[in-house]
């Protein structure tokens, strides 16, 4: 059976639940003291697909504290794919989405992106227009409104970013 | 009479006059015992107050008067009562220590680390010296090529063997290799030692790396220089970071020791053979030669260079193939004989385990590596029976059965009689001998004809031998030396031929040669006769002047020119006729 690694790179603000996310979804991962240590926390997860295997190394990347402060690009280097997580509760959805998704084109290109606004279980009746986001980003390949706390669309989420990852 | 008095007082009270003398004695030895414990009572409050004060007011001075009697006091002590002193001191001094170890670490580890330091120092240095003495004498003891080398180099450049051995040692335990793509982080390939535990989740273990690397390459980097983490060191084990083109090397080894050099040349070797492939690395294992890499990486867990070392023990085994040539081609044949002895062995014990008797039996080895079997059996059966019984052997069956055998030596005889009769035919010397597989006949015979005479009786005998002739004929002679008219000298001008005739007759000494004297038809017959005679007279003792054995020759004189010019007339072929003619005695005429 063929076997494949792809990188998928978690980014959002500070407290968005980007790490309770992959919590929900992965089978083995580092101590998030690597988070606080040195900003990424590393998360596997192997989905089997059509007779091939995809092994997810899921890059849990540190949001800023400092609003103005962006992430390490370093971090983003060679993703093969993109989750970029809001927090459904913020008033500032739409300016941080598009600045991470700056800083994933800066540094990958337009690689597949997957927008999760997190936190739905707090708001359920959330709903936002992020039209002008979608227009100007064609590698957004969707938008999912997750709960890691109830666990969902989460992992709905994963299996279409890795089929997403697999046609590319 | 007071001397009187004194002399009765003596008589009568002596006795007890001493006692009363012991008596206030030992009275005054009380009273004195008394005044002296009262006096020390009082004499040691003033000293108690004296030492006191003079503590506080003088105390250098005081420890200076006192300390030579305490130092010897304690001394005496220590001598008289070790053991107690310890039983007492131990438990004070022991928890006096641990309090001041609790209160004052940091000031007591000041105090302590130069000595301490230095004793492990010395300590190291000292096992270090033990351990390089030992490294000699092993170095002593053995002898290789590599050690030759090393030992002309520790006299060029003056370095003990021991320590080059240390340079030439890699005492670095490679656990683990990792391959990882520089950018993703993603695991090209991972090796792990063979006896080492299994990584789990390399993969993951890949992924940190690239994020710590990344992580204090972007912390350290400055004005955007490019920088590098070079090693993470963590207790007695490390990981090394060689980074070249899209990927790096990662190996954790279980010390510390500078790997770079050998990193990077093994990681040169991997990016210049793969270059392409790296790059466009996506996760996807079969997108590149993972054999070849392996290859290549796997050269890190030899303990020794091998990018250094492939010349010379290419070289040293050149050196020792060209040396062990002649010897492997004589071990070669030395086998191949002991094989075949072997081989006939076995072939005479089933020979013997199947009763077949063979007399004069030879047993050998043929160059096409056949056995092959030579003697007499009774029956012909038997001779059948050692094809059957040596049927899983290449062998070449030669024994014959008592009949064969009968009828060869018949042939044999034969043979002898032909070869007999021949010599005395042809007064030639003809011998035989008998080889394995033929008959070798040698010697000289009169000319071809006699040759040929003899050749085709020897083989009508033999029509299964192989018959090999190293017979010569003899040289052709027919030799002439003329005369003067009436004379019988021998002219100087015949001696170079005399020469000749005498060396052929010293190498055919079997023959006999005749020196046959002629004339021509003037004079009467008696004094051609006489003249004859001379002729071949003074020619024999010219033969004779040169070696040739008188035995072999044989003289006539005849008073005729010879047969070919019996009939000539002229004056001219008349001088033909006054000669002799050597040759060989003939055949026909014996």
């Amino acid at each position: 059976m063929r076997s494949r690694q792809k990188k998928v790179v978690l980014i959002g603000d500070f407290s968005v639940g980007k790490t309770s996310l992959i919590r929900r979804y992965v089978e083995n991962s580092f101590s998030d003291t690597y988070l606080s240590t040195i900003g990424v926390k590393i998360s596997k997860k192997s989905i089997t697909i059509d007779d091939e295997t995809i092994l997810l190394l899921i890059w849990d990347i540190e949001g800023a504290l400092d609003k103005i402060k962006r992430v390490n690009k370093t971090y983003i280097k060679g993703a093969s794919a993109a989750i970029i997580v809001t927090d459904v509760t913020s008033t500032e959805i739409e300016s941080t989405l598009q600045k991470h998704l700056d800083d994933l084109h800066s540094v990958n290109g337009a690689i597949p992106s997957m927008i999760a606004f997190n936190k739905i279980d707090k708001d359920e009746s959330f709903i936002i227009d992020i039209d002008d986001i979608l227009q100007k980003n064609s590698n957004i390949v969707g938008t999912f409104k997750t709960s890691a706390k109830s666990g969902k669309n989460v992992e709905k989420m994963f299996e279409l970013l890795v089929k997403e990852i697999i046609e590319c | 009479m007071s001397a009187e008095y004194l002399k009765l007082k003596s008589l009568l009270l002596q006795e007890e006059i001493d006692k009363i003398d012991t008596l206030a004695r030992d009275i005054k030895s009380l009273e004195d015992r008394q005044e002296k414990d009262v006096l020390v009572e009082r004499l040691s409050q003033i000293i108690t107050d004296i030492l006191s004060k003079s503590l506080q007011a003088n105390h250098q001075k005081l420890y200076a008067t006192l300390q030579p009697l305490i130092s010897k006091g304690v001394v005496d002590e220590l001598h008289k009562s070790h053991d107690e002193l310890n039983k007492i001191l131990f438990p004070i001094i022991t928890t006096a220590i641990h309090e001041q170890v609790h209160k004052q670490k940091e000031s007591i580890v000041d105090a302590l680390y130069p000595i301490m330091g230095n004793m492990i120092s010395k300590y190291v240095s000292s096992a270090f010296t033990d351990m390089m003495h030992e490294i000699n004498s092993k170095l002593q003891s053995s002898l290789s090529f590599s050690r030759v080398t090393r030992k002309i180099k520790s006299k060029l450049y003056g370095i003990s063997e021991a320590q080059l051995l240390m340079q030439e040692t890699d005492f670095v335990d490679i656990e683990t290799i990792f391959l990882i793509h520089k950018e993703s982080g993603l695991l090209i390939v991972d090796l792990h030692k063979e006896d080492s535990n299994q990584m789990l989740e390399v993969e993951m273990v890949a992924s940190m790396l690239s994020a710590i690397r990344s992580f204090v390459n972007d912390w350290i980097s400055q004005d955007h220089e490019m920088s590098e983490i070079r090693e993470i060191e963590y207790s007695n084990s490390s990981i090394s970071i060689e980074s070249a083109g899209s990927c790096y090397l990662a190996v954790v080894t279980s010390s510390h020791a500078d790997m770079k050099d050998k990193l990077s040349k093994v990681l040169a070797r991997v990016v210049s053979k793969h270059s392409q492939e790296l790059t466009d690395f996506d996760g996807d294992t079969q997108s590149i030669d993972m054999y070849s890499i392996k290859n290549i990486l796997s050269t890190l867990f030899d303990k020794k260079d091998t990018t250094k070392e492939k010349f010379p023990i290419l070289s040293f085994l050149v050196l020792i193939m060209l040396l062990m040539l002649p010897l492997g081609w004589y071990g070669y044949n030395s086998y191949q004989d002991y094989q075949a002895e072997q081989k006939e062995k076995k072939v005479v014990e089933i020979l013997k385990a199947n009763k077949i008797q063979v007399f004069d039996l030879d047993v050998h080895t043929t160059k096409e590596n056949k056995i092959l079997l030579d003697g007499v059996v009774m029956f012909d059966d038997d001779r059948e029976k050692i094809d059957i019984v040596l049927r899983g052997y290449d062998q070449i069956n030669r024994v014959r059965s008592i009949d064969e055998n009968f009828y060869y030596n018949l042939k044999i005889t034969k043979m002898k009689k032909v070869i007999a009769e021949t010599n005395i035919k042809y007064n030639s010397n003809i011998e035989y001998k008998l080889s394995r597989n033929k008959i070798i006949f040698s010697g000289t015979i009169f000319d071809t004809k006699a040759k040929k005479d003899f050749v085709s009786q020897v083989e009508n005998i033999f029509d299964d031998k192989k018959l090999l002739y190293k017979i010569e004929t003899l040289p052709l002679l027919d030799k002439r030396i003329y005369f003067d008219l009436r004379s019988s000298d021998v002219l100087e001008k015949y001696y170079a031929l005399l020469d000749d005739i005498s060396l052929s007759l010293k190498n055919n000494k079997n023959y006999r040669v005749e020196i046959v004297g002629y004339t021509d038809l003037s004079g009467s017959k008696s004094y051609n006769k006489k003249l004859s005679r001379k002729r071949v007279v003074n020619t024999q003792n010219q033969l004779l002047l040169r070696g040739v054995d008188k035995e072999m020759l044989i003289l006539k004189a005849k008073a005729t020119p010879p047969k070919d010019l019996i009939n000539v007339k002229s004056e001219e072929e008349q001088s033909l006729a006054r000669c002799v003619i050597i040759n060989w005695e003939s055949i026909s005429e014996k």
